[in-house]
């Protein structure tokens, strides 16, 4: 039983199977024969003959512009709104049916809508990832406005805090929490509305190559697209639990767990 | 609020009787509230979709009478194509859920059940989760063009890895006393993933279908709507296409009641082992 091992043994155990992992799918794929299938090695030299720097700054910036676009516009529309529902408790009963069918649309379908609305272009793409994005955000601000302590908000009521004081220092830091989480689901949904948006309606962007390669049986070169989307939804999620982690350390420190 | 009526005297049950009625009459009328205002709601969201186009601030053509869909909606209903298509998408979520379940649980548990081996494959699950398995959509039309299997594969992608992690977790959250306990009273192994294992696993298990059901229709529905399997993704993506705003809307409102209904059982299935789950913390502290 290796129930505590060494921090080098551990390590080397971590490193050395994803090591192996890499290495069999090296293996598995060094003579394919199946025409979808290259060889790793195929794949990672189109990878940096395309994305070194080719298409960086046609793709892969307009793809990243667009998620962020997207992602903060429903981070400005979700917050505001989850608190204002959350403040009382008869807007909470009479937006819950509302809100959860929004939740429950599913968020591909959001696509086509956009197109109809706005033709292909910016906007559709940025709509559609705001509109499917704002509501895991808005409903987790409300439910962590309305679980928050009552004494909380009494005391900043006692301690004569303004409105603007009371949100920056005390609401808005006691729900942080809430509202990753929120943005936590929100950012897979961005990505998947992306590569959706742009393979549906899009002359560039990360998604489109990805489908124009697959169109032109450029093999090697679609699986180097999917490689760049994968790295850019490991990413996204990067960034994110960096930010989590930093603005939440007091919260992780005040419950005794290690970040 | 639990009650032990063996340690209480004979008065004692009748008191908290008289009080448990009045905090269900509590709970009643807060709960005809939550009905009442819910239904006002949704008459005013509607309400305010119908005013919207009817107002001519949007042109009927790019979003129709909230009415209109409606009325659509239930003439659809009547239909047999109407549940063809929504069948074509369940049937796609189930087979692709099924495998989902059958294929991560076990393997989740028993990455779970070995510290070595959990350390060993955590990189790589950790690196892989975040990758949108709609990256591979361009890969399914070469393989297996607009048919049922590109659905059922996504599905499979998308609803996995939660199942998997929760899986993991469970396995990773269990008492080790307990277990040890266990052992030493020589309770066989069979008992022993019976009593202990299984319901420390389960509320995790449950956390994993909730999301994992979310997912599964979420890959369904966009190998429907980008590569052209059958369902209720497709259907909407012909009909904006054929210029038929209406019908397409009606069928995004049925596909928001699919996604709806799926999302109430999940919860309230999580919620029914969520529910022992906490008690049980509570009681050990």
């Amino acid at each position: 039983m290796a129930r505590s091992p060494g921090r080098l043994l551990g390590l080397s155990v971590e490193v050395g199977t994803t090591a192996a992992v890499i290495g069999i799918i090296w293996l598995l794929t060094a003579d394919s024969h199946s025409p979808f299938i290259p060889s790793l090695p195929t794949i990672l030299s189109t990878f940096r003959s395309v994305w070194l720097f080719q298409r960086f700054t046609s793709d892969v910036i307009p793809s990243v512009e667009r998620l962020a676009l997207g992602f903060f516009a429903a981070v400005v529309v979700g917050v505001p709104l989850g608190l204002m529902i959350g403040m009382s408790k008869w807007m909470r009963m009479l937006t819950r049916p509302v809100a959860t069918f929004m939740r429950s649309l599913p968020p591909p379908l959001m696509v086509p809508v956009a197109i109809s609305l706005f033709q292909i272009g910016l906007v559709m793409k940025v709509f559609s990832i705001a509109f499917v994005c704002i509501w895991p955000i808005a409903l987790n601000t409300e439910d962590g406005y309305a679980g928050l302590n009552p004494t909380i908000l009494e005391t900043a009521h006692a301690y004569g805090l303004g409105f603007w004081k009371r949100l920056f220092k005390v609401i808005l830091p006691a729900v942080s929490p809430r509202i990753f989480t929120g943005l936590r689901i929100s950012v897979a949904f961005a990505v998947l509305l992306l590569v959706l948006a742009e393979q549906l309606g899009s002359s560039n962007g990360i998604g489109w190559f990805v489908l124009y390669s697959q169109q032109g049986y450029d093999v090697p070169g679609m699986w180097a697209g999917i490689l760049m989307l994968a790295l850019l939804g490991i990413g996204a999620n990067a960034i994110l639990s960096l930010a989590e982690r930093r603005v939440l350390r007091w919260h992780f420190n005040l419950r005794g767990l290690d970040v | 609020m639990d009650m032990q009526p063996a340690q209480l005297g004979p008065a004692q049950p009748v008191v908290s009787a008289l009080r448990r009625n009045r905090l269900s009459a509590l709970v009643r009328v807060e709960r005809a509230q939550s009905v009442v205002l819910g239904a006002l709601g949704i008459g005013v969201a509607i309400c305010a979709m119908e005013l919207v186009t009817k107002s001519g601030l949007v042109e009927s053509r790019d979003v129709p009478p909230a009415f209109d869909i409606i009325n659509l909606f239930f003439a659809n209903v009547g239909t047999t194509y109407f549940w063809t298509v929504i069948g074509q998408t369940m049937v796609q979520w189930g087979i692709g859920f099924a495998i989902a379940l059958v294929i991560a649980i076990p393997l989740g548990m028993a990455i779970g059940a070995s510290e070595l081996l959990w350390r060993a494959l955590r990189p790589t699950i950790e690196f892989l989760r975040p990758v949108p398995p709609v990256a591979f959509l361009a890969l399914l039309i070469l393989l297996y063009g607009p048919s049922a299997k590109s659905a059922i594969i996504l599905v499979v992608f998308g609803s996995m890895w939660s199942l998997l992690i929760q899986a993991v977790y469970g396995m990773r959250d269990r008492d080790e006393v307990m277990l040890d306990t266990a052992r030493s009273l020589g309770i066989g192994s069979w008992r022993r993933l019976r009593s202990v294992t299984i319901p420390s696993v389960l509320p995790y298990l449950a956390t994993g279908v909730r999301l994992g059901v979310a997912y599964a229709l979420i890959g369904c529905i966009s190998a429907e709507v980008l590569i052209g399997s059958p369902g209720l993704g497709k259907e909407v993506w012909l009909d904006f296409e054929n210029g038929a705003t209406t019908l397409a809307y009606s069928y995004i409102l049925a596909s928001g009641l699919v996604g709806l209904l799926l999302h109430l059982v999940s919860t309230r299935f999580e919620k029914r082992y969520l529910k022992w789950h906490y008690s049980q913390r509570e009681v050990t502290g």
